[in-house]
């Protein structure tokens, strides 16, 4: 019965899901805040495997590393989004593929 | 101490040389003595060792070992057999008389320094081709020998036509001399030594078959190239540019004759083909006639003279090819007296005229160079076989040996026909009739240096038929038995003076014509021809191969490969953020693909 038993292998079927949907709009958007927005999606992807596992397996440590993860997620976001604003600023575009040179 | 005499007599003119090269080149007076010196040395002790040795049995000098593998053994020894003990002393004789003749030949010459040097370097090569007691130390000698005759043909620097002629005996030498290695090599294949003293021995387990022949006949490849015998005899003539000593000490006497030592030397290997011993006789039969042709219509009195030496050469390798190497080797013997001494004769003559070698622009020497004349007369009286001067022992010697073959004698004796006939046409043309210009008619004799080595010469020319030739050289020179071929050659011989002094008595230019004997049977054009299309086909090959596949696929290729790659990668450096992290996946995708593979999972 396939919704019986939730399984560690349901978990990571769910979290390969969310990492490949990541992957796609990070390779695939062109705007850049879709693409940081799914930067968000693969750490988040990561971390559910990270939990299950531990969960599953009754180990501590996936779980802490969690929370590291969380952490530098957030400050990754504040940073990246400042360096959106600035290019934003000079370039008035956000758009990936017209962002080709490295320098202004 | 007497064992290391070989190595004395050896390397005194090495001293020499070496000595004259590196301190005494400023000083060629001294060179000049240290040379002659050395060279005397070497000859005091050939002496000493041909007179005393003989008493004392075989003298062997120790060897030394120089390479040694598995299965492969050459050492570097010299030998002290009756053979090589009368060669040893005929050379540095010879060589000690050439000598003094060039002392006052050269008396002017600026760079006689040079001259001595290389002399003596000579000296020095030819005594180790003698004395050597295998195979691979002689063929060390028999190169340097080459190099001293190309050194010594080139003396006169500033002119063209001697290096052109040093470099055309050197080459030609070289084909010759590959042949010889092919032989040597192929000696210890089936023999397993190189040393002559092991040959007779070892020749017993030989199989006979076609590997025999094929050595033998490499081995006579040498002997072609350095005795100047068909089809590589086309140096020879051309080497007269040299100073007429060292036509008389290497392209008369000596050097050229060393073919014919080599040959007798591995004779038990030769002896083992029967075709190998009937190509050698056949091809110095006909080299007996073909260079006696030419020699009638040639104008040079050196190049006449370098002519008659093939023919002669031809009859000691006629010898050896019908198996009786004494009297090879008493030809051998005599004839470097009297060829020396025409040699030497002919440079008095030049010497005397101021440079002239034409025979045309000469006449009326005989009562302006009388010695010269005289000595001239017995050296031509020996060449020719008259009795009893010693070319008609040593000749006679040969042709009865010619007494079972009737073709062999035939052209040996035809050959002997025209010796006589072109030694009188250049007799009577330079030294009969009346001076046929100024410098002609300023001829002199030269210095007491040219005259008396040249009387040493003359009177040995005549006497040396009556050497006791087997003590001499250790080979009996098999008596003729007063066969048939004694009356026959001296009749031929005589005939050739009969038209020789019909035509050229009073003649003041040449009264016959023939094309091909002056175009020497156009030998020299052929190879010209041949080379140049060879050539140009080698050419050609060689600037396609250039053209398709260095330039256009090397070089061009190499181009075409770089930009093809620049402009491949360039592609991916296209500053796409999301190309990058698209390969980094796929990098990474790749690299877990390999881990599975090999089994990280499990």
């Amino acid at each position: 019965m396939i919704f019986g038993e939730v399984t560690l292998g349901h978990y990571l079927a769910l979290s390969s899901l969310l990492f490949l949907i990541g992957l796609a709009g990070v390779l695939l958007r062109r705007s850049l805040l879709i693409v940081m927005m799914s930067l968000e999606l693969l750490l988040n992807a990561a971390n559910l495997a990270l939990v299950a596992v531990g969960r599953f397996q009754g180990l501590p440590d996936p779980q802490v590393a969690v929370f590291f993860v969380i952490t530098v997620a957030a400050a990754e976001v504040s940073l990246g989004l400042a360096i959106l604003v600035a290019i934003f600023r000079i370039q008035k575009t956000t758009a990936a593929d017209q962002l080709s040179t490295l320098r202004f | 101490m007497r064992a290391y005499t070989p190595y004395l007599i050896l390397l005194l003119p090495l001293l020499a040389a070496v000595s004259i090269r590196i301190f005494l080149h400023p000083f060629p007076r001294i060179s000049v003595a240290v040379s002659t010196f050395a060279c005397l040395g070497s000859f005091l002790g050939s002496l000493g060792l041909l007179l005393l040795g003989s008493a004392l049995g075989g003298v062997a000098a120790p060897s030394l070992p120089w390479v040694e593998m598995a299965g492969f053994r050459a050492n570097l020894g010299l030998m002290g057999d009756p053979l090589a003990r009368g060669m040893a002393t005929l050379v540095s004789g010879v060589a000690f008389l050439v000598h003094l003749y060039s002392i006052g030949y050269l008396e002017k010459d600026p760079s006689r320094s040079r001259f001595f040097a290389e002399l003596s370097l000579f000296v020095f090569s030819m005594l180790g081709i003698v004395l050597a007691d295998n195979l691979v130390s002689m063929f060390i000698f028999w190169e340097l020998v080459g190099l001293s005759s190309y050194l010594l043909i080139g003396f006169w620097v500033e002119r063209p036509a001697a290096g052109a002629a040093a470099n055309k005996a050197f080459l030609v030498n070289r084909v010759g001399d590959f042949g010889f290695i092919l032989g040597i090599l192929g000696t210890w294949a089936l023999l397993g030594t190189f040393h002559f003293s092991e040959f007779s021995a070892r020749v017993g387990e030989v199989p006979v078959g076609w590997g025999v022949t094929a050595v033998g006949l490499s081995l006579f490849c040498g002997c072609l190239g350095k005795s100047a015998q068909f089809p590589l005899h086309v140096w020879l003539p051309d080497s007269m540019e040299g100073p007429t000593p060292v036509s008389s000490l290497l392209h008369a006497a000596t050097m050229v004759v060393a073919g014919v030592y080599m040959l007798i030397r591995v004779l038990p290997i030769l002896e083992l083909s029967h075709v190998t011993m009937m190509t050698i006789a056949w091809i110095g039969g006909l080299m007996t006639l073909l260079p006696a042709l030419i020699a009638c219509q040639q104008n040079d009195i050196k190049r006449i003279l370098a002519y008659s030496t093939l023919s002669e050469i031809a009859y000691m390798v006629m010898a050896v090819g019908l198996g009786v190497p004494g009297p090879a080797m008493y030809h051998l013997m005599t004839h470097a007296f009297f060829k020396c001494l025409l040699f030497l004769a002919a440079g008095s003559v030049i010497h005397g005229c101021h440079g002239e070698q034409d025979i045309w622009k000469m006449g009326g020497l005989g009562k302006r160079m009388p010695f010269t004349a005289l000595v001239l007369l017995l050296g031509t009286l020996a060449l020719c076989g008259v009795p009893p001067v010693s070319g008609f022992w040593s000749k006679d010697a040969i042709f009865a040996a010619t007494a079972h073959s009737p073709g062999l004698a035939a052209v040996s004796m035809a050959a002997g026909f025209f010796t006589s006939f072109f030694m009188l046409r250049m007799i009577l043309v330079a030294f009969g009739g009346e001076p046929k210009n100024e410098a002609a008619r300023q001829a002199h004799e030269g210095g007491i240096w040219m005259i008396a080595p040249m009387a040493i010469l003359a009177t040995l020319s005549v006497l040396s038929g009556l050497f006791p030739v087997e003590k001499f050289l250790g080979i009996p020179p098999e008596e003729g038995h007063a066969s048939w071929t004694l009356w026959l050659s001296l009749l031929f011989a005589l005939a050739g003076f009969v038209p020789a002094y019909r035509f050229y008595r009073q003649a003041g230019h040449e009264p016959l014509n023939f094309s091909i004997l002056r175009h020497k049977f156009y030998v020299d054009e052929f190879y010209q021809r041949a080379l140049i299309s060879t050539q140009d086909a080698f050419a050609k090959v060689t600037d396609a191969f250039e053209g398709w596949v260095v330039r256009g696929f090397l070089v061009r290729g190499s181009g075409v490969v770089a930009r093809a790659s620049g402009q491949g990668l360039r592609l991916v450096q296209c500053g796409q953020v999301q190309v990058y992290a698209g390969l980094f996946i796929l990098g990474v995708f790749f690299l877990l693909g390999w881990l599975w593979r090999d089994g990280w999972m499990r």
